[in-house]
């Protein structure tokens, strides 16, 4: 499929990036030259530089042949314009970003309507989103709702003392008979993951992608070593779009938010509206006023601006000086296991976000959801088996999959259970599949 | 001093001639002379020979009223200063001719006491200077009634729907509108915005009088202590005030009345309009009915223990609190009688007054929660030096110029309020409760003090000058303070035009600090 992106920032380089390795054709269009350039080096993509709401420049990139617009700068309103361009020269799919909440909420369902929007992102939200996830499941480094929050899917490090270490799977498994409430569905070890078989024993600092019910999580805490709390205490370094929401969500949840902007003018809008945080205005990484503001006190300190240096560097003082939990947003990749080493507990990046979002899309009709990982490069996707599939009426033991694909949970009629291999599907089940990338063409053979 | 577009008069067919204050005077004296002629009737009906008075006396004021008022338009643009000093112009025009019915009929011989009665009625206090009321005319008895109720009427137009076109972004609050987008104000233009106020204030009188009329008063003291009820006035036809009456259902039906007039009359409208639970939704309104009820049941409870519980006792006491706190000033109980400690509650209540945006007066509850929101902010700010400072009244984020102007407010409020009690304290002989009552009470526009001022008492045997005093007090309580201050500086430009360049200078110097 041809595909174009407008908006080289972080979020459409790595859907570029994304899309070109699953071998779509990528058109990547930005105004700012230097930031073509910086990509460039790093992407197998065409590239242009100039405006996507410019008909000409669109042409150059190939709307005509274009199956998927994804529009993704800064700029509602330029996002907007460009997917009324691309359904107008025929595009099938539009994905556009919008952060203005009036736009994304329903009353600018009809302006999206009009204006050929087919999917609404906004990585921000997504992000919000999962760190609030985060904060009711402690210890966790990644969660990702399914099947509209009946079925979630978790990560998490083992840690050398968590009763679950030196188990096998099966050892694992069988404590839990006859019910079982959670499934182990791919283990990250020393950076090669695997999809998860019977025999294969944990050992510590496992990186574990876990499907439950909303029954198994109390166990699962439990396993992993981890005491359930909610946090009352928040501290945000960061008052952007991303910080604002969360802050509503949390204030709304009774929790004392005290939120570190750098802009006066940013902090006193937050201020006026967000009743019951306090705001402060200063630099994140001043440890004077930090300190001056108890974080060592707070029960979670998050830092998410676009610094990732700051977001660090603030993270470590607030474990240093006392904090139970920190949680860094962190763009660049390559610093993630930093991050890991020195001690911050999670660190999140707005990427895995937008690729679960965008790639849900891309994917197709029959596949609901797809999560990402940040490391490792196992898949979980959503499905719902379809009558006549190869997928109805078998037994799971039986189905003719490869080696890594996983059935983890399906929902019926509302109840979310964990799959066994005894397990019969039937028609409309929604499955929760781990697999890797490789493999998904034989799932939506199987499911589809 | 800014200017604003605000119209009261369209130039007509005429050949108009251009004057805010012809304009203003001329409608108040209208207004005031066709008060006079509705007396007259009154007065034909019971055959008195007060009758021809009162029509000779109306006709003599509205005439030339009306006269002004037609031929006489406002310019377009007006200067702050020129609307502050045209309120207070309204207001000593109407007070002055106010005290023509008093003479005319003998009621009052002496111009000052008539002067007084006057002013009170038009500044809705309910301070007399007359005994005996059972015993006049019930034309001057609905005319009393009457002063009151135009001056409610009057000072609610002016807040609500004249101030706030002064300086759109804060002075709402000053005027006493809550809501400070342009979206939430009662309507885009004076004239319509004053209109509303007053169909709902008609609607309103008519409403309150039907049920003093369903519950057992006649027809005329309904319709005379509707007008006094609406206005939170106070004026009764009695000496005994609503003692007189004895029937619970009355005093329920006067509490809920009183409450429902020391609202927000712009939230009634959006009530009416639809937005029923606007009323519920607003903190300001929870926070006066929390502030009427905590006084309340204060008193409730002492009096209680005091003297024995029964349910007469709970409403008559729940009355008269609500008489204080909305600065109506109807009396049913002594409370000259009840414990200290309620005494300086009330004193209390009298001084915070009602709701912004009612006929009601005083500081105003929203002006009490902007100061606490200060104090708070200010409080906050100690712990968390960085944070960024927002005050809040309600959860409505206001701009820092209001909460100094609140803030101003407050200091020539006290100011005032102090070099007052001082005043009548020297020129009256008072002692410190009576003083401070007695100024509460009246630049709250309550009325009724304590001690010798208090329930069952009269302002006739306070010496003159004290009562002058009190007079002023009034009416600036009444305009809230700045038309007053502010409406003086033209005067005072004028007069330090005529006097010596010297004298002049220093005087405007020190007009400027």
């Amino acid at each position: 499929m041809h595909v174009i992106v407008f908006g080289a920032g972080e979020v459409g380089v790595h859907i570029a990036d994304r899309l070109s390795r699953e071998g779509h054709d990528v058109a990547l269009i930005d105004r700012d030259a230097q930031r073509i350039s910086q990509a460039e080096e790093r992407l197998d993509v065409q590239f242009i530089v100039g405006r996507g709401t410019s008909p000409t420049v669109l042409e150059q990139a190939g709307i005509n042949k274009a199956g998927l617009l994804v529009a993704v700068t800064n700029n509602d309103e330029a996002n907007l314009i460009s997917a009324l361009m691309g359904k107008q020269a025929g595009v099938e799919t539009t994905i556009v970003r919008l952060q203005a909440d009036a736009l994304r909420g329903t009353e600018g369902s009809r302006l999206r309507k009009s204006m050929g929007v087919d999917h609404v992102i906004d990585p921000d939200f997504e992000t919000a989103q999962e760190i609030f996830e985060l904060l009711n499941f402690p210890g966790a480094t990644e969660i990702f709702p399914m099947v509209g929050g009946e079925v979630m899917m978790i990560g998490a490090r083992l840690t050398a003392d968590a009763p679950m270490v030196g188990q096998t799977l099966n050892e694992l498994a069988r404590q839990f008979e006859p019910h079982w409430d959670f499934l182990v569905g791919a283990v990250t070890r020393k950076g090669k993951t695997i999809i998860a078989r019977q025999d294969l024993r944990l050992e510590p600092d496992d990186l574990l992608r876990i499907v439950s019910n909303q029954r198994g999580r109390r166990q699962l805490l439990g396993l992993l070593g981890l005491q359930t709390r909610t946090p009352r205490r928040v501290m945000l370094l960061g008052g952007g779009h991303t910080g604002r929401i969360l802050a509503e969500r949390l204030q709304e949840r009774g929790a004392f938010v005290t939120i570190v902007e750098r802009k006066l003018e940013r902090a006193r809008e937050l201020a006026e509206r967000l009743e019951h945080c306090v705001v402060l205005e200063g630099e994140i990484t001043d440890p004077e006023l930090l300190a001056a503001e108890e974080i060592g006190r707070q029960d979670v300190v998050i830092a998410l601006t676009g610094e990732d240096d700051a977001n660090i560097l603030a993270c470590l003082f607030a474990k240093s000086a006392g904090a139970s939990e920190t949680v860094a947003v962190v763009h660049r990749l390559a610093l993630l296991s930093l991050v890991h080493e020195a001690g911050i507990d999670v660190a999140i990046s707005p990427r895995t976000a937008i690729a679960n979002a965008v790639l849900r899309f891309v994917r197709g009709s029959d596949i609901a959801a797809v999560t990402t990982f940040l490391e490792g490069d196992a898949e979980v996707l959503e499905l719902t088996v379809s009558e006549g599939s190869l997928a109805e009426g078998a037994v799971i033991s039986e189905l003719p999959v490869p080696k890594d694909v996983l059935v983890g949970a399906f929902v019926r009629d509302g109840n979310a259970e964990i799959a066994r291999g005894r397990t019969k599907l039937r028609d409309q089940d929604r499955v929760v599949i781990f697999t890797k990338p490789d493999s998904t063409a034989a799932v939506r053979r199987i499911f589809g | 001093m800014s200017t604003t577009q605000v119209r009261l008069g369209a130039p007509g067919r005429f050949a108009k001639r251009e004057s805010v204050f012809a304009y203003v005077i001329g409608i108040t004296l209208a207004l005031a002379g066709a008060g006079m002629v509705v007396c007259a009737g009154v007065e034909r009906i019971d055959g008195t020979a007060d009758a021809m008075r009162f029509l000779v006396a109306g006709l003599i004021v509205a005439v030339p009223g009306v006269v002004t008022w037609r031929r006489t338009f406002t310019p377009s643009r007006l200067s702050s200063a020129t609307i502050f000093a045209s309120a207070l112009t309204a207001w000593v025009t109407l007070s002055l001719v106010g005290t023509i019915p008093y003479l005319v009929t003998g009621v009052l011989h002496r111009f000052d006491l008539a002067l007084f009665e006057s002013v009170s009625g038009f500044t809705t206090t309910a301070s007399t200077v007359i005994t005996g009321l059972d015993g006049l005319g019930r034309g001057i008895l609905l005319w009393r009634a009457m002063t009151q109720w135009i001056g409610g009427i009057s000072i609610a137009v002016f807040l609500v729907s004249v101030l706030p076109f002064l300086h759109p972004a804060g002075i709402e609050h000053l005027g006493g509108v809550a809501p400070q987008t342009g979206a939430d104000r009662l309507a885009p233009r004076v004239r319509e915005t004053a209109k509303r106020l007053v169909l709902l204030y008609l609607i309103f009188t008519a409403i309150v009088a039907a049920l003093y009329r369903v519950f057992g008063m006649s027809s005329f003291d309904a319709i005379a202590h509707s007008f006094t009820t609406v206005s939170t006035g106070g004026f009764s036809t009695h000496d005994a005030s609503f003692a007189y009456f004895h029937r619970a259902a009355l005093e329920w039906v006067a509490i809920i009345a009183m409450v429902v007039a020391g609202g927000n009359f712009a939230l009634y409208w959006r009530a009416l309009r639809g937005k029923p639970f606007a009323i519920v939704r607003s903190v300001e309104f929870r926070v006066y009915l929390l502030l009427a009820g905590f006084l309340g049941v204060a008193a409730v409870v002492s009096n209680g223990l005091r003297q024995g519980w029964s349910g007469a006792l709970v409403r008559r006491t729940l009355f008269t609190t609500v008489s204080i706190s909305t600065t109506t000033g109807y009396r049913l109980l002594d409370f000259n009688r009840w414990s200290g400690s309620v005494q300086l509650l009330l004193i209390f209540a009298m001084a915070v007054g009602a709701m912004a945006g009612s006929t009601g007066s005083g500081f105003k509850v929203y002006r009490l929660m902007g100061i606490v929101g200060h104090v708070r902010r200010h409080l906050f700010r100690q712990l968390h030096p960085r944070s960024v400072p927002v005050v809040r009244i309600g959860h409505e984020v206001v701009p820092e110029i209001v909460i100094s102007r609140i803030l101003g407010f407050f200091g020539l409020f006290m100011g005032i309020g102090a070099a007052a009690t001082i005043a009548v304290s020297a020129l009256g002989g008072l002692d410190l409760r009576t003083a401070v009552a007695a100024v509460t009470s009246t630049i709250g526009n309550t009325g009724i003090g304590l001690g010798r001022l208090g329930p069952g008492h009269t302002f006739a045997g306070l010496a003159a000058g004290a009562r002058g005093v009190l007079m002023a007090v009034m009416i600036t309580g009444r305009l809230e303070i700045y038309p007053v201050l502010l409406g003086l500086v033209p005067l005072a430009r004028t007069v330090s035009d005529r006097l010596p360049p010297r004298l002049g200078q220093a005087l405007v110097r020190f007009g400027r600090g």
